[in-house]
Parts: C-alpha cells; structure tokens; sequence
C-alpha cells in the first residue's frame, strides 16, 4: 500500500476552506448535580422536551426529560461518572435519532446503533427519529396477511397477521424467547425482516440467541438491539424505540417487518427507575403515571399501512412506481391530469374505484406504489410474576395488544412446549390473516374448543371415574391432539405440513397410535406425504383451502400411511426377533458368533458420515459399481439404522452352514462382504450409504455372482 | 458601579432546594428594602457583608452557618459584631435568618438579592471573555450592540482566559455567543474526524494504490 499524499492534502485544504468562520451561538446551562443516569442542569431556559443536550467537556450526549421551573431533568446517555457538578450543557437542538437502513441488517447494535458485534464501523446512511407518530388511522389497513410462526400450537390457534401486536406473556423460564426466535427463525423464506430487541436481558443470554440466530441463518435478515441487565436505565429505557425506528425504516419501504421487544417489563421497571429519580409521583407498583402512554405509543407503531395504487402507462416498471405517476387527475379521476396532481387510491376501498376509472384509459394500468404497503408487527413480551396476570405491567400491555399468547408453567414443566395456556391465549385480529385451509372445521377450527372440553374432561377423568365409550374417545383424541401441538425448540413447520398433521389429528387418523409415539408417527408421516406424496401439499398451497378433493387425497395419503407403517412395524418385529430366537435353532453353536456380528453391523451403520448421494455414487461407480438409484437389482432406503442391519440380516445368513460375512466400517459408508466358506470368494457385496438430505440409509447389492 | 456585584461564584442560580429557599428571603428583604427606598444601599451592604466579611473571616462564616452552635449564642455574636455597624434593617435580616437557622445561606441571599435587584432595574449580566483586556470602546460597543439586542441595560463582567487563543466569548443569560479561536479549531478537529473516517470507511482504497 502506498499513500497519495498530494490527494489527502488538497482534500484537507478543501476541507477547511469549507469551514465558515462564522461564529457559535449555542444556549448552555450547567449541572447543579450528577448521579444515578440523571443530570440536574439550571439554564437551558430555551430547551425543548425530548431535545438532545450535549455536555461540552465531554461530549457525552444527554436528553432533556422533565423541564421544571428553574431546572431541566437529563438523561445521560453515556458515562455519568465522567459528569461533574458545574460542567457546561449545550443544547443541540436535534431529537434522538438512531441510524436505520440496509447497512444495519445482521448487526448487533445498542440502541444509539453503535455496533457491539465487533465488525466494523455501521455505514448507514441515514437515520430515523428514535420516537415517532404511528401512522394514522387513514393510512393503515386491517391486517389480513398471515405472519407464519411455524409454530403449530400458535398458527393453528392464536394465528398472527402481519401488522399485527401480539403479547407473549408468562412467567420466566417457561419459553417466552423461544416463541419469538422461531417466529424468527421461521421468516428466512418469508422476506421478513426482523429486529430482536433485548431489553435488560443478561449478556449471557443474548449473546446465545445472537449464536442461535446465526446458526440457524438468520443474521441475514435480522437485527438484534442490545441494552442488557448492566447497561444504564435510559438506554434499556429507549432500547424498544430504537428497535421499532429500525424496523418502521423497512416497512416505510414497503416492506414486511417483525419487532420483538425482549420485554417490557424490564422496560418499564427501566422507566420506573428514570420517573423516580426525576420526581415525577409515582402511581400503582411506583410506576409513573405514564407508563400505560410509554407502551401504548410504542405498541402503536406496529401497522399494516394501506396499500396505494396510482393508474400509469402500461409499460411502467411496477417496481419503480411513485406517488406523483398517476395520469389522471386527483379531482377528476377520469379526466387525465394537467398541471395538478395525479389521483393516489389509497386502500382496499379505493381499489374498487381504480379499477372503475382504468376504464378510461385504454393501454394503462393499476399499479401499487412500490413504498406502499408495508406492516410491522410487533411481538411484545412481558414477564409475569408467579402467573400474576392481572398486576399492573401485564394487565396495560394485555389491553394495548391485540391478543396474548399466555405460557403456563404447569403445562411446561408437564413436558407440553411450547406451553401454550390455549384458553387465555387469543389472536383478536389474526383470525382474518388465517390461511383458510388452517380456519377449516377439519383442522383448526374447532381445535380451540376441542382442547378446552378435553381439559375439562381430563380433570373429570382423573377422578377415577367409569367413562362411557364416546367420552373415553373424546378424551384419546385430546391425548393426541395435544401431543400434536407439541413442537422442539428450533424446529418451525411450513404451514402446509401444520395443516396436514392437524388435518390427520382432528379426522382421527392418530387414534390407536400409542400417545407415547404419536410424535414419531407425525415425524414419519410428513416425511412420508413429503417424499411419496408431493402433489397434495402443492394442490393444498395453491387452493390455500381443504377442498373435496384435497380432502380425498389427504385422506387416501394417510390411510395409505397407515396401511405402510402397519406393514413395516410388523416386518420390523418379525426381523427383530430372527437372530436370537428362530437362528438359534436353525444355526446352533453358530448363534453366539451370529448375535456379536449383528450387534457389529448395527455399530457401523450408525457410525456412517453422511454424503451427497449422487456426487458420491459418480465417484464410486468404479469400486462398486453404477450405485445410481434404480440402478440395482435391490436398493432400500431405511430411516434408521437397526433398520437396515435387521433387513440385511436375514439375506446374509442364509444358508446354515454359514457363508463368511465381513463387515468393513468405512467413513462414509459400510461394506459387506459375504463369501462361501468353501470357495472364499466373494459372493455377494452390499454397500449402505447415508444421505445427507434425507438423513437415511441406503442399501445397495453392489455385486452377485 | 453595578460590575462590582459580579462574584466568581455562581451562587443565586435557582435550582436546588437551598437556593430557592434562599430567594424567598431575598425577595422579602428586597421588599421590605424597597418599601423604605434603600434597596440600592441594602444591595451594597449585603454584597459587602459577603465578599468582605465573610471572605475575610472564614471561621466566622463556618460559626453562622454550623447547627452546632446555638441560636442564642449566636444572636449574641450578631448583636456584638453588626449593631448600630449596619442599617436596622440589615441587622433585623441577620436575627430572622438566625432565629429560622438559615444563616447558612447569607451567600445564596446574596446572589439573590443581586438577581432580583438586576430584574427590576432591567438589567442583564453579561460575561465577556477574551485573550487580551478590551478596550473602552469595545466594551461600549459591545455594550450598546447587546442593548440593542436584549432592550436590556447589560452590566459587563470582563475576564481574561488566555485558554481561548483568540477572539471572545460572550454570553448573555443562557446564550452564548462564541467566536473563540479554541472553538473554532475544535470544531475544525471534529468536523475533520468525522468526515474523514466516513470518507475512509466509504471508500477503503481512495487514499492508495495496490502495492
């Protein structure tokens, strides 16, 4: 690297002759006392509320916060233990604004947007008021697009649109973040992009949901805002406004964007803190009087905007379309538009009426304004004290949201996660946003209703009492409908599986399976619909509802999943007990030797690293033979590894006098040789690879003589 | 000779309890003051008792305002030390102070007193500061120039702060108005950081050329 000095100069000297020497009139006060976050200044007669203040000596930014008669209240944000008592304050006269755009995706930042994830200096452009008006009544419209959480229990029965403010509330550790990462997680295909916001969480703990975050790939589309437990209580205090600034960025944009606040009862025991040491009186659990106005403008900023549609020629780039395209005029919408403006339709209503006024233009079109359109949601969480639900945080939030999401310990610690309380869970709007092959009777419909009456029946059948058939069933059925609503950490669903495993549940296709397998029933099945059955799920996404004939077929499907599983499990049995009961008798001194071998095979088959498939079968076509699928005599795919050892088994040890079996464990695969003990050549050869994608084994007759 | 209310300290400024407490007593003693016409004089007399007396004697001022002492032996010490040597009214100021344990905050009064003063003759505090002394005329230019300003009668308080390097400083009330060289270079220094690092990080390889 070698330095141009003549350039850095010449943009120096250009650099100050921009300087004006004009002169700096600033207005000032000075700190009468310092502590605690909070700075008391007399002067600054001419602040404003909210304006940002700056404590010349040190530069560190502060916010003016409560003006009282002689003195004005700031916030520090930044060190106050560098602050003394009779330091200078300047006013700023600019508001706190946090920088926002495409540069802050995938960073961790605080809530000023200086980054805490070590990768550099943030290069945003521009940037956005930390607190602004939420849109206005004109300009939204109701929600109506599905937010997917992949979450079965939520989608099915407490669905989110986009849009949308939906509370997650429960006490701690009962898997409030949990909901929100997936719900993250789960929008890598959605085009969604997200803001996690943690809010006086422990280090710790962020630092691992930034880790999950990234494993799981979704850094890309995320940002995540940090002010943790340690961090002063005005930056925990605007955390959650930063974030909502970030995200209401993109959905200006006309993007759909998703906000968790990681909680607010942290926020707002923050705020308690800040109103207390300012004196302002404190009202029920010391909370200032404003608390309820510091969330509600916060939860209000979530919106789905309205589209808006302007008529343009019909060879307009619909993705470049602006407010002021419109060819007709805004007064006379039929009429082209002279000097004035262009007519801007403006939500669903208006839609009707372009499509009317399209008809005078021959060779146009409807198009949508391409900033239009966006929506935020917000998933809020608040943690309650010992299922206290109506202490004062909790019962604000609940009434400023659209529906809560309630987590009950005693179901999480009773195995059911996610632990949702499903009769004071509710969506208020999210219904609308419901797909509606999910809203059908058959699937989600009466689903909420269903496991309110087998709560309560389960609380009647614990008492020991003789059930009659139809309420025995109505019980087995809740059984499983509630082991199908169970869901691992980090494992979201595509709606479509949601709505055929729910479909199965409710049309009692999981009856007489055993409760205890009804979870590895439903892993099989999907696998079994995905890799046998392609079509429905494609015919159920494109119809978007359970039709006759996508309920034929999901019918066919599972009663011939049934009819499978029923097959193998038999097969399994009678494999599973060839080696030691029936060979004993057929192999006598051999068994011993017969057992160890087997035991030998199972160990190898599971130690397989797994490959792609067909780049592995091209490079070993020459050792083994065309491996390609369909290429073989015989070629099996199992899903587990006592599968394949219990299939292969059998064809091994056919003759009594026992032909020699070698086993060779490779790397990525297992090789088995079978050769006649009188001759010793090699007979026959089976290879058992793993597949990556699918994570099965397959088994091919590589060589028969 | 209004300049020689001008203290260093910045005591009168309202805002802490004891300050506002202390206004309240100067508002009354500039009522009673006024009343009888010699507001001007007590102003004086209060200014003195502060930044001669008490200055004088800091042992004096620690006696008026500890709790440890008390009050009795303290209107003692008043009676020997200010009868018949300040006005009456004066003197029955201190006795009320003492008799409410407020002697402690004769230099709040003070500043009050002077603020109060200050806000009914129109007056405005202006502090200027420069490198080198100004001249006559500049303050009366200056003088005149704020006055046109403020339509408020400023009494100029001058100090040298060789910490400017150039130019001067003035500020009027809450306002400052400054055309110091040492603001101007700091502004440069900033303005040159953030530009610069910004052109940096925008453009990584601008400044050289691959090796």
């Amino acid at each position: 690297m070698k330095f141009k000095p003549d350039e850095i100069v010449s943009v120096l000297r250009r650099e100050i002759s921009g300087l004006g020497a004009g002169q700096d009139v600033r207005e000032v006060g000075r700190v009468l006392e310092v502590g605690d976050g909070i700075a008391r200044i007399y002067g600054l007669a001419g602040v404003m509320a909210g304006e940002m203040v700056e404590f010349t000596s040190t530069k560190i930014r502060g916010l003016a916060f409560n003006l009282e008669e002689s003195s004005v209240a700031v916030i520090i944000l930044g060190d106050y233990l560098k602050i003394q008592e009779g330091d200078e304050v300047r006013s700023t006269g600019e508001l706190l604004r946090v920088p926002v755009g495409d540069a802050m995706v995938g960073r961790v930042v605080d809530p000023l947007g200086n980054p805490l994830d070590g990768k550099g200096p943030i290069l945003a452009t521009e940037t956005r008021p930390m607190e602004s008006n939420a849109p206005g009544v004109a300009e939204r419209q109701p929600v109506k697009t599905p937010l997917q959480t992949g979450i079965k229990a939520i989608d099915a029965m407490t669905p989110i649109g986009r849009g949308q403010r939906e509370l997650i509330i429960g006490d701690r550790t009962v898997g409030k973040t949990a909901i929100a990462i997936d719900t993250i997680i789960n929008q890598k295909t959605e085009n969604v992009i997200c803001v996690y916001v943690a809010c006086g969480q422990m280090q710790a703990k962020v630092s691992q949901v930034v880790e999950q975050l990234r494993h799981y790939g979704a850094m890309d589309y995320t940002i995540v805002v940090v002010s943790a437990s340690s961090d002063p209580a005005p930056m925990q205090y605007y955390a959650p406004y930063a974030g909502a600034s970030m995200a209401e960025y993109f959905m200006y944009q006309g993007r759909d964007t998703l906000c968790v606040y990681d909680d607010l009862s942290k926020q707002a025991a923050a705020y308690r803190q800040l109103s207390l040491l300012v004196r302002r009186p404190p009202g029920r659990e010391a909370y200032p009087g404003d608390v309820f106005y510091c969330h509600s403008r916060l939860l209000e900023r979530s919106a789905k905007l309205a589209e808006r549609y302007v008529i343009v020629p019909a060879d307009a780039d619909e993705k470049k379309v602006q407010d002021d395209w419109g060819v007709n005029d805004a007064t006379n919408p039929t009429q082209r538009r002279g000097g004035g403006k262009g007519k801007v339709y403006v939500g669903p209503l208006d839609r009707h009426e372009a499509d009317h006024d399209v008809k005078s233009f021959p060779g146009h079109k409807i198009a949508k304004i391409a900033t239009s359109g966006g929506s935020l949601t917000a998933l809020p969480i608040v943690e309650t004290l010992e299922g206290e639900v109506s202490a004062y945080i909790p019962t604000n939030v609940i009434s400023i949201t659209d529906g809560q999401i309630y987590l009950q310990p005693a179901l999480f610690f009773a195995g059911v996660r996610p632990a949702v309380d499903v009769g004071i869970s509710v969506s208020r709007v999210g219904g609308n946003a419901q797909i509606p092959a999910m809203k059908d009777k058959r699937v989600a419909g009466g689903l909420k209703l269903t496991l309110a009456q087998f709560r309560e029946l389960e609380a009647f059948a614990q008492l020991g009492t003789e059930l009659d058939p139809a309420t025995q069933r109505q019980l087995d059925r809740g059984y499983r409908m509630v082991e199908i609503l169970k869901q691992p950490q980090f494992k979201p669903m595509r709606v479509i599986d949601q709505i055929m495993i729910i479909y199965a549940g409710n049309t009692g296709g999981l009856d007489d399976v055993p409760i205890k397998q009804v979870r590895a029933w439903e892993e099989q099945f999907l696998t079994y619909m995905r890799d046998q059955h392609p079509e429905v799920a494609e015919l159920l996404a494109k119809e978007r509802k359970i039709t006759d004939d996508v309920g034929k077929k999901l019918d066919a499907a599972i009663q011939s999943f049934r009819r499978q599983l029923a097959g193998t499990s038999e097969l399994q049995e009678k494999l599973k007990r060839l080696p030691v009961d029936s060979d004993e008798v057929a192999w006598g001194k051999h068994a011993p030797a017969a057992q160890a071998e087997f035991k030998n095979l199972i160990d190898a088959v599971t130690r397989i690293v797994p490959v792609d498939l067909t780049a592995w079968a091209m490079t070993h076509a020459e050792a083994y033979g065309p491996l390609r699928p369909g290429n073989t005599s015989l070629e099996r795919r199992f899903t587990e590894p006592v599968k394949v050892a219990a299939f292969l088994y059998p064809r091994l040890k056919e003759n009594p006098q026992r032909d020699r079996v070698d086993v060779h464990g490779e790397v990525d695969r297992v090789v088995i040789e079978v050769r006649s003990t009188a001759s010793g050549d090699v007979s026959r050869r089976y290879v058992v690879v793993k597949d990556t994608a699918t994570r099965n084994h397959y088994l091919y007759l590589s060589l028969q003589a | 000779m209004p300049e020689a209310f001008e203290t260093d300290s910045r005591a009168g400024e309202e805002g802490s309890s004891e300050r506002r407490v202390a206004r309240v007593y100067a508002e009354a003693l500039l009522d009673v003051a006024a009343g009888r016409g010699q507001a001007d004089e007590i102003g004086r007399e209060v200014q003195a008792l502060v930044t001669d007396v008490l200055a004088a004697d800091a042992e004096a001022e620690r006696a008026l305002a500890s709790p440890v002492v008390r009050r009795a032996a303290k209107a003692k010490l008043l009676e020997h030390a200010f009868k018949d040597k300040v006005s009456d009214l004066l003197f029955n100021f201190l006795n009320v102070l003492n008799s409410k344990d407020r002697l402690g905050l004769l230099r709040h009064v003070a500043a009050a007193f002077r603020d109060l003063l200050d806000e009914r003759a129109k007056r405005i505090r202006v502090t200027v500061r420069s490198v080198i002394p100004l001249t006559d005329e500049q303050t009366n230019h200056l003088r005149d120039a704020i006055a046109q300003a403020t339509g408020l009668a400023p009494v100029i308080a001058a100090r040298l702060d060789p910490g400017l390097l150039g130019g001067m400083v003035v500020q009027v009330g809450d306002q400052v108005f400054d055309s110091s060289v040492r603001t101007r270079i700091d502004n440069i220094r900033d303005q040159l950081l953030s530009r610069s690092s910004y052109e940096i990080q925008t453009g990584r390889d601008r400044f050289s050329t691959p090796a």
